[in-house]
């Protein structure tokens, strides 16, 4: 009744099985790294490295692949102890294997005569892992690379989670000032929590208004909120896109600068001319009617050289507004140049606009400007022409200056209807 | 018989277990499927494992797991006969052993074969 394995032929071959089935590699070396046991998975493993070197020893087949590895082995001062553990052995491309070989070295001295080492083949762990890294820092790229958008992550109850360079770069914030708050610090008006319970109970919702940058500076963004995917549902979070639109309401802005007569704030030439296409079409389509009026300040010289042109500003100023008060939605007021306005009504046939025309007189006869302790008191003459089939909007302002023209010659602060085309 | 015999594989297909471990070589004979059928007393010797550990395995994936590659497992893919030899390096009880294997099989014979014979 003996305890201890007696040591039979079958033991021998159960370990001897044991180390031949073994699917890591298992070594024995001698004091300078000569190679004196190697299971079969050792074989495998280093025949590919072995062509030149033969299989005499390990430092010599690792030597181009694990860098001084006999000098961090001569290094061990100690008799005993490990030299290194699941150190990287980039191979490469070798005969047989698919991916480029990686091994992981661990390397112990057993005594100053004999070390181990186990070796494994991580090609695999390690490719997926440098795909995974890839494919982060190219996400990375992206997100960081596109100016108009900002991404970022919020906990389930709103809270700031995840903050990036684009979201740096839209509201200023570094990650330390916004990480762990609420997403109100990005907002001017709205919390933000109600987008966020929507979007975990629909799937997504979105975010318009005002957002707010580190500078206090507001700004129109669009945002969308999704939940994060493939988490455990304790810790879904939301995923907020941002997009800038302040970018588009600055062109707007532009635009319609471009199109604004700065003294006054109605439309200048371009601007009539932009908007007087739009609605030309529409009328035309529609089988309406445009009329247009132009209209100028009687004695306009006058008004500078008595009251100085701060005064001669205000008139214009008032006169813009005079117009604006009697012309409905849809009506442009402009300022031609100078002293010069013009208004296009469209859906007014002459009648119509005569009738608007004789309104502006009458509001700007009974108005008084006061400007300075001055006040100041001024009239208009009109003309006014309908568009007739086809004819562009700058050869009708043409027929109405030359009847604005008859209304000076007939003694101003008059309406005065322009002459049919072709007749004279 | 003679390792380098030309006509090692027929004489292997009609050699009976006694004359298959009077050879100064190895000898592993398997069925179609790999499975071994007989285990010769060198290689025994080679190996450490006896023919009766060993006899009733699939040779490449529970005898010898690190020749399922394609310098060796791979050789046997093709259908019909085969005589190759492969120089290799064997971790016979451990030590790194170079040897020289011949894989073979006869035209329309039922079992395929590995030789080996130390360098």
């Amino acid at each position: 009744m003996s305890a201890l394995a007696e040591a039979t032929p079958a033991a021998d071959e159960d370990l001897l099985e044991f180390l031949y089935l073994c699917p890591m590699a298992v070594l024995q070396l001698g004091p300078r790294g000569e190679i004196e046991m190697v299971n079969p998975a050792g074989m495998r493993l280093l025949m590919p490295l072995a062509a030149a070197a033969g299989f005499e020893n390990l430092f010599d087949l690792l030597e181009p692949y694990a860098g001084p590895l006999r000098r961090q082995h001569a290094d061990l001062v100690a008799e005993r102890g490990t030299v290194c553990e699941d150190q990287r052995v980039e191979v490469g491309a070798v005969a047989g294997h698919a991916l480029p070989l990686v091994m992981a070295l661990t390397l112990v001295k057993i005594s100053p005569a004999r070390s181990m080492a186990v070796l494994a083949d991580v090609s695999r762990s390690v490719w997926m892992e440098r795909r995974a890294a890839e494919a982060e820092n190219q996400v990375r790229a992206m997100i960081e690379g596109i100016r108009e958008y900002a991404l970022l992550g919020l906990d389930p109850t709103g809270f700031i989670q995840s903050w990036n360079a684009s979201a740096q770069r839209l509201f200023g914030f570094d990650e330390a000032e916004v990480v762990g708050q609420p997403m109100s610090t990005l907002l001017s008006e709205d919390s933000g929590s109600g987008a966020v319970v929507e979007a975990l109970d629909r799937g997504w919702s979105e975010l318009e208004g005002r957002w707010r940058r580190k500078d206090g500076a507001d700004f129109r963004a669009h945002g969308l909120l999704s939940p994060t995917a493939a988490q455990a549902d304790d810790a879904r979070g939301v995923t907020l896109v941002i997009k800038d639109l302040s970018g588009q309401d600055r062109l707007r802005d532009l635009a319609t600068l471009a199109e604004t007569d700065p003294l006054t704030g109605v439309a200048n030439r371009r601007g009539l001319a932009a908007r007087g296409r739009v609605a030309l079409e529409r009328a035309r389509a529609a089988g309406q009617p445009v009329s247009v009026v132009q209209l100028d300040a009687d004695h306009f010289k006058r008004v500078n050289d008595t009251y100085g042109h701060p005064a001669g500003d205000a008139v214009l100023r008032a006169l813009a507004e005079a117009c604006a008060g009697q012309v409905r939605d849809g009506d442009v007021v402009a300022r031609l140049g100078g002293e010069e306005f013009g208004l296009l009504l469209p859906g007014a046939d002459r009648a119509t606009a005569l009738g608007v025309a004789e309104r502006v007189r009458l509001a700007v006869e009974a108005s008084v400007v006061t400007h300075g302790g001055d006040s100041i008191r001024y009239t208009i003459s009109l003309g006014v022409a309908e568009l007739e089939p086809g004819e562009p909007i700058d050869a009708a302002l043409q027929r109405a200056d030359a009847a604005l023209y008859r209304a000076k010659q007939g003694g101003r602060n008059r309406v005065a209807a322009a002459a049919e085309r072709g007749g004279g | 018989m003679d390792f380098g015999d030309p006509e090692l594989a027929a004489t292997l297909d009609a050699a009976d277990a006694a004359e298959l471990d009077a050879l100064p070589f190895g000898v592993v004979a398997m069925d179609a499927t790999f499975v071994v059928v007989a285990y010769n007393r060198a290689e025994s010797a080679l190996s450490g494992l006896s023919p009766e550990r060993v006899v009733g395995r699939n040779f490449f994936s529970e005898v010898a797991p690190c020749t399922a590659n394609a310098m060796v497992a791979g050789r046997f893919d093709a259908p019909g006969a085969l005589d190759v030899e492969v120089p290799y390096v064997f971790a016979l009880r451990m030590r790194p052993t170079p040897v020289t294997l011949r894989l073979m099989r006869s035209p329309g014979g039922e079992r395929q074969y590995l030789a080996v014979q130390r360098r």
